[in-house]
């Protein structure tokens, strides 16, 4: 969230509106916002600071989406445990996309087909990264960005949970 | 047995399951939406899964979403908890087509007893009085019904439950005003716009037995629980045993939700819900609850059995670890759900971030509860914060214990406000001591000058809305 942009504002707007609360404040090392609706501010603000909070401060769209602590599996049997993949969100836009929502991750359209896209490769937002499978169906999910493929974090056939950052996504270098 | 339990629920339900599961030795994965993913259920499991996000719609009411959860973690049984998905029929097709158990009902039966009119056929069948009723297709049929049955009457929505899609209708001219809107507001809620008619029980209290079976065709019951004090016929405080019955009264009503639950063949808990009408001695089906319900603690405490795991249990294939003979009642049990309400605006949900937060302890004071110092109460889902349960070797103690629970219950944010003041005044008020509140009392009773007075009166004193848990007041606002 280091850049503040209209969208992510109106976002803010959004969220206000449609909950119960009358004010919102946000403040990061980078910005601080306070929004209250029309009368309401008492300025006794509802602090929903630091990126790191747990709450969607932005709608969990492709930017930074905090990603779950270690998980603790107490019988020691793998169960797909997530990656950490927080630390990921490195250099001058780099942008993450996250899982749209929860489900199996494929990476090519059938076992033994190649893969929608590796490592190094360009893509556009329209460019399918991945299929996300539901209860067999299928979901085509689009990179949503511009730029070259950075790193991918799930390995093929692994839940995904919603908002779980899926790939990195760095400009093309030139741009 | 069950190896892993995927908890398809959040709140205070979903960790009262996580707790159930460590004691019977199995794990459990709790699927959750985003804005839970940090909570204290979420962190109390063997692992949670963020399945979709805030709205309910997109998370916990998917059955698809749960199951694909369920069987990629590897679980091996699925646990609704109560409210969401516990009651459609959906969610346990799903979980057979998938071979996952799930910790309820078949469906077949979750589609019987979901229904109003079947679940009133399959307690006539066995003989428990329906009050008198019919589904209605129009406001004429309403209208002639009506006459036939005689005001007041309640309009119901054929597929509603836990209290929504119903009106209670004093004459015809409100039927005539009421019809339509219902009929809409059934087809947008339950996706079902039937309505049904039914006399109207005035003065009733609300009782219902809890009952658990398993797979050897064991049924038993666990006394019963009252509910009478509802507002808007959401219940607000139980307890256990009903002061209003006597004891052949009470094994009558036991027998009756046993014999109708045996006739179904119906494995896991349920709670039959009646209407006891003190004045005619008579008792009139309601509606069957096919989970675990909120209150389900009260009984607990009363007989001592492990409701949630016992549901886990049979839901394995094992029996009920006890039998009717071996079941010992014990003293008197009372809960006060707080909730997330502003009791100055007529109770409207009132969520924000709890900045602190003690809970009462000490002799036999329990509390379920997911809430925690900083935690934010997100304004998706329903205001429950805690079930604070208090049990006395009589009705009285229980009473005191709950009054003295309530002193030492701190909840303190900013925006947020809670029901903590209305349940210390209806622990207060003769009535309730006298046990003798009918399911119409508390409506009644935050219209009355003894309740509108002392909110007044605690307003006066708070300098703004927010102001009155326990902020430092500096200058008066409002009056």
């Amino acid at each position: 969230m280091s850049n503040l942009k209209t969208e992510d504002v109106s976002a803010l707007l959004e969220l206000l509106k449609d909950s119960g609360f009358d004010e919102l404040h946000v403040e990061t090392d980078e910005f601080e916002i306070y929004i209250a609706r029309r009368g309401a501010s008492s300025r006794k603000l509802v602090r929903v600071a630091s990126p790191s909070a747990s709450e969607p401060v932005l709608p969990p769209d492709r930017t930074e989406v905090p990603v779950l602590p270690p998980v603790a599996n107490r019988s020691g049997e793998k169960i797909d445990a997530p990656p950490q993949a927080r630390a990921a969100q490195n250099g001058a836009g780099a942008q993450q996309i996250t899982a749209p929502l929860m489900g199996t991750f494929y990476r090519a359209p059938s076992p033994g087909a190649p893969p929608f896209v590796e490592v190094g490769q360009e893509v556009t937002p329209e460019t399918t990264i991945a299929i996300i499978e539901v209860m067999k169906l299928m979901n085509q999910i689009p990179a949503g960005v511009s730029g070259v493929i950075e790193k991918i974090f799930i390995e093929n056939g692994a839940l995904v949970e919603f908002g779980q950052p899926l790939m990195l996504v760095v400009p093309k270098s030139g741009q | 047995m069950i190896r892993r339990v995927l908890i398809a629920n959040r709140g205070e339900i979903a960790l009262r399951i996580v707790r159930a599961c460590r004691d019977v030795g199995c794990e459990s994965i709790v699927a959750s939406s985003v804005v839970d993913r940090d909570s204290l259920p979420a962190r109390s499991a063997t692992r949670t899964v963020v399945i979709g996000p805030a709205r309910a719609s997109e998370s916990y009411l998917r059955p698809e979403l749960i199951i694909h959860a369920a069987l990629a973690t590897g679980c091996d049984a699925v646990h609704p908890g109560y409210g969401f998905l516990s009651e459609q029929a959906a969610l346990a097709d799903l979980c057979r087509e998938n071979g996952l158990i799930f910790i309820g009902p078949a469906p077949e039966i979750l589609r019987r007893l979901g229904d109003k009119v079947t679940a009133r056929e399959a307690a006539n069948a066995v003989g428990i009085p329906v009050p008198p009723g019919a589904i209605v297709r129009s406001a004429e049929e309403a209208d002639s019904r009506a006459a036939e049955i005689g005001y007041p009457i309640i309009l119901k929505a054929t597929a509603g439950g836990g209290g929504r899609g119903i009106r209670v209708l004093y004459d015809r001219e409100a039927l005539q005003n009421s019809f339509a809107i219902a009929a809409n507001e059934a087809q947008s809620a339950f996706g079902d716009g039937r309505l049904h008619i039914e006399r109207y029980v005035q003065g009733a209290r609300h009782v219902e037995i809890q009952v658990l079976g398993d797979g050897f065709g064991n049924v038993v019951d666990l006394g019963e629980r009252e509910c009478s004090l509802q507002f808007n016929y959401q219940k607000v405080l139980e307890e256990a045993p009903c002061t209003a019955l006597s004891a052949e009264q009470r094994r009558t009503i036991c027998d009756a939700a046993v014999g109708l639950l045996k006739s179904l063949g119906y494995v896991g808990a349920a709670t039959v819900e009646f209407l006891w009408d003190p004045a005619r001695g008579a008792y009139y089906f309601l509606e069957v609850n096919p989970r675990v319900q909120v209150e389900h603690p009260v009984t607990e405490v009363i007989t001592g059995i492990d409701i949630v795991a016992e549901q886990i249990r049979v839901a394995s294939g094992d029996r009920l670890s006890f039998d009717r003979t071996s079941l010992n009642f014990c003293g008197h049990a009372i809960q006060c759900r707080i909730n997330a309400q502003s009791p100055r605006h007529r109770l409207r949900p009132s969520p924000g971030r709890i900045e602190k937060w003690s809970i009462p302890a000490g002799p036999s004071v329990r509390v379920d509860s997911h809430c925690e110092p900083g935690y934010l109460v997100p304004p998706y889902y329903d205001s429950l914060l805690a079930k604070i349960i208090a049990w006395g070797p009589n009705r009285d103690l229980a009473i005191r214990r709950m009054s003295r629970a309530l002193e030492e219950l701190v909840v303190e944010g900013a925006g947020i406000d809670t029901n903590i003041a209305l349940h210390k005044a209806i622990l207060n008020e003769p009535k309730f001591r006298q046990g003798e509140v009918s399911t119409t009392w508390l409506n009644e009773y935050l219209e009355s000058p003894a309740w509108t007075g002392r909110i007044r009166d605690e307003s006066a004193k708070a300098s703004s809305p927010r102001a009155e848990l326990g902020r430092a007041p500096v200058t008066a606002e409002r009056g």
